[in-house]
């Protein structure tokens, strides 16, 4: 049903990511039935707010990694749920080095997040898109 | 705060969603209200910690990254301010061992833990955790109060045959043949239906009556089990002994003459005593138990790790069996801590040349892990429940068939 959607970049690999799918269907499937669709693009559209202001919080606080591994353990819960395989994976693996990692390395890291998360906001839209038309 | 309208006509309850995390929280909290519960949730500590004050709940689900603070703390509040008929549906981010230490903090505080779930949310297993407080108000609502029993209504119980035993399995973990079955004791009236050992235990020992419903039950259990005794050789019945009989020095004689009458031969019985009973008088217990053992009578360290056992006093104590309390053993493939425990239960036990039983398995996966711990014997609803005399022969003749067809096959083809 939504193997259409994000496009080209539906089921892509990141570059320079960790290599896995960028999304589960089936994941979203149950969500859908769980919650019915206009919840589900109720929470979809604060997911994307939600994740776009924490990711901004990253990258202005380079240097509190406490906030850092909880904004990215927190990311990592909420993109499973949706079925956001890489962005879940990548915050996990930020949530998991954070403590350790070089001061210009937490920077890097912070950018693949942020590009795997404008990946998943790309199909994301798609998916509202398609919510909000069998909706209406 | 937030208040989601459950989608039912009719509430089931409230629930209170506490996540500092807008997607989860309202996720969850959507989740109950389209099950019917009447939602509100909190989105850090303090609001819960002041909905928790000042409202009552019948459920909660709660994130254990709480920001600055963590659901522990709220734990804390919910044991200190009584709520035990609030049911806590634990779910984390943490790794399992995080999740599965704060099941034990829970147990400690004596909070009833619904369900702990890990992130990202299987909302399938959201959904039962949700639902599960509603069936279990709805049995205890159907539950029948404890009956009231009194001596008189025991003695007559005893002088009517009501007294009866039912037999679980226990089976050779390497053949997977039935070696034996612990007798369970059971009461039947015609009043009161069937009563819960708990509350005719209770009542027994209360009333001075262990001596008597002990020799019913062994009675019971050697006559029901003297035809799975002559057909296989080996099998052994077990027996729990109340711990205030353990310092009853007669005893190992009255047990004796229960055999003799029975005609069942004594290493066909095994005594169950728990750690706890053992350990209250070692002396007394060692003299009991030994005098069992030379008389051939088998001897097993029940509930095993729920006490709190000296060493040396268990190296005093001549049991020939160990069994591994069910807390320790149901879940223990997907818990390392759990697994430590076992592991080293076994090397005890093998220390002081025992065998192992694991008991509660419930589960194939549990059956596999405990297989590669080394325990000998397992017993658990994943083989069979307590069953009566003559489903457990059924049982038990057919499972022993079948275990014997395998055997002979795996020697046939070279595999044995």
């Amino acid at each position: 049903m939504y193997a259409d959607i994000g496009g080209k970049n539906a089921n892509n690999r990141v570059g320079g990511m960790s290599d896995c799918a960028l999304f589960d269907e089936d994941t979203f499937g149950t969500l859908t039935v769980e919650l019915g669709l206009e919840s589900t693009a109720e929470v979809l559209a604060a997911f994307l707010r939600d994740t776009r202001a924490k990711i901004g919080i990253c990258t202005a606080r380079t240097d509190d990694r406490a906030l850092i591994e909880r904004e990215a353990h927190s990311i990592k819960s909420s993109a499973g749920t949706f079925g956001f395989i890489k962005l879940s994976t990548v915050a996990r693996n930020l949530e998991k080095n954070v403590p350790n990692l070089d001061p210009d390395k937490v920077e890097e890291s912070i950018a693949d997040l942020r590009a795997a998360f404008e990946a998943t906001s790309r199909l994301a839209q798609g998916l509202l898109a398609l919510l909000e038309k069998v909706i209406s | 705060m937030r208040q989601f309208a459950p989608h039912t006509t009719q509430t089931i309850g409230r629930l209170l969603v506490v996540d500092d995390d807008l997607v989860q929280r309202t996720i969850i909290g959507k989740i109950g209200a389209k099950l019917g519960y009447d939602t509100i949730s909190a989105s850090s500590f303090e609001v819960a910690a002041r909905l928790l004050q000042e409202e009552q709940f019948d459920v909660m689900t709660l994130d254990l990254s709480l920001g600055e603070h963590d659901g522990v703390e709220l734990l804390r509040i919910v044991a200190n301010r009584e709520l035990k008929s609030m049911s806590v549906v634990v779910i984390s981010g943490c790794d399992g061992r995080i999740i599965n230490s704060t099941r034990r903090v829970a147990e400690g505080l004596e909070i009833p833990l619904t369900a702990s779930l890990s992130k990202p949310l299987n909302l399938d297993q959201l959904r039962d955790a949700l639902l599960m407080p509603v069936k279990g108000r709805a049995e205890a609502r159907v539950a029948k109060r404890a009956p009231a029993i009194t001596r008189e209504r025991m003695l007559s119980g005893f002088e009517h045959k009501e007294f009866f035993v039912e037999f679980q399995p226990k089976v050779a973990l390497a053949s997977g043949a039935v070696i034996g079955a612990e007798a369970l004791a059971r009461w039947s009236t015609s009043e009161f239906g069937i009563v819960s050992p708990v509350d005719f235990v209770l009542a027994a020992e209360q009333f001075g009556l262990m001596p008597e419903l002990t020799e019913q039950v062994l009675n019971s259990a050697l006559s029901q089990a003297r035809n799975l005794i002559e057909r296989y050789p080996g099998f052994t019945v077990a027996v729990n002994l109340s711990g205030s009989l353990m310092s009853d020095l007669s005893l190992p004689e009255r047990v004796e003459a229960v055999l003799h009458r029975e005609n069942v031969p004594p290493q066909c019985l095994i005594v169950e005593i728990t750690e706890t009973s053992a350990m209250a008088d070692v002396d007394r217990a060692m003299d009991v138990l030994v005098r069992l053992r030379i008389k051939n009578i088998g001897a097993a360290i029940d509930d095993f790790g729920t006490g709190y056992s000296s060493l040396s006093a268990l190296a005093r104590l001549p049991f020939n069996e160990l069994k591994i309390d069910q807390s320790f053993v149901k879940g223990c493939e997907s818990d390392e801590d759990l697994i430590k425990i076992i592991d080293g239960s076994v090397g005890l036990a093998r220390a002081f040349n025992m065998k192992v039983v694991a008991e509660g398995i419930d589960t194939v996966q549990t059956l596999a892990r405990v297989k590669q711990a080394g325990c000998d014997i397992g017993q658990g609803y994943l083989f069979a429940p307590s069953l009566r005399a003559d489903h457990a022969t059924r049982w038990i003749s057919r499972r022993n068939a079948f275990a014997e067809y395998n055997a002979s096959s795996s020697s046939r083809s070279g595999l044995g």
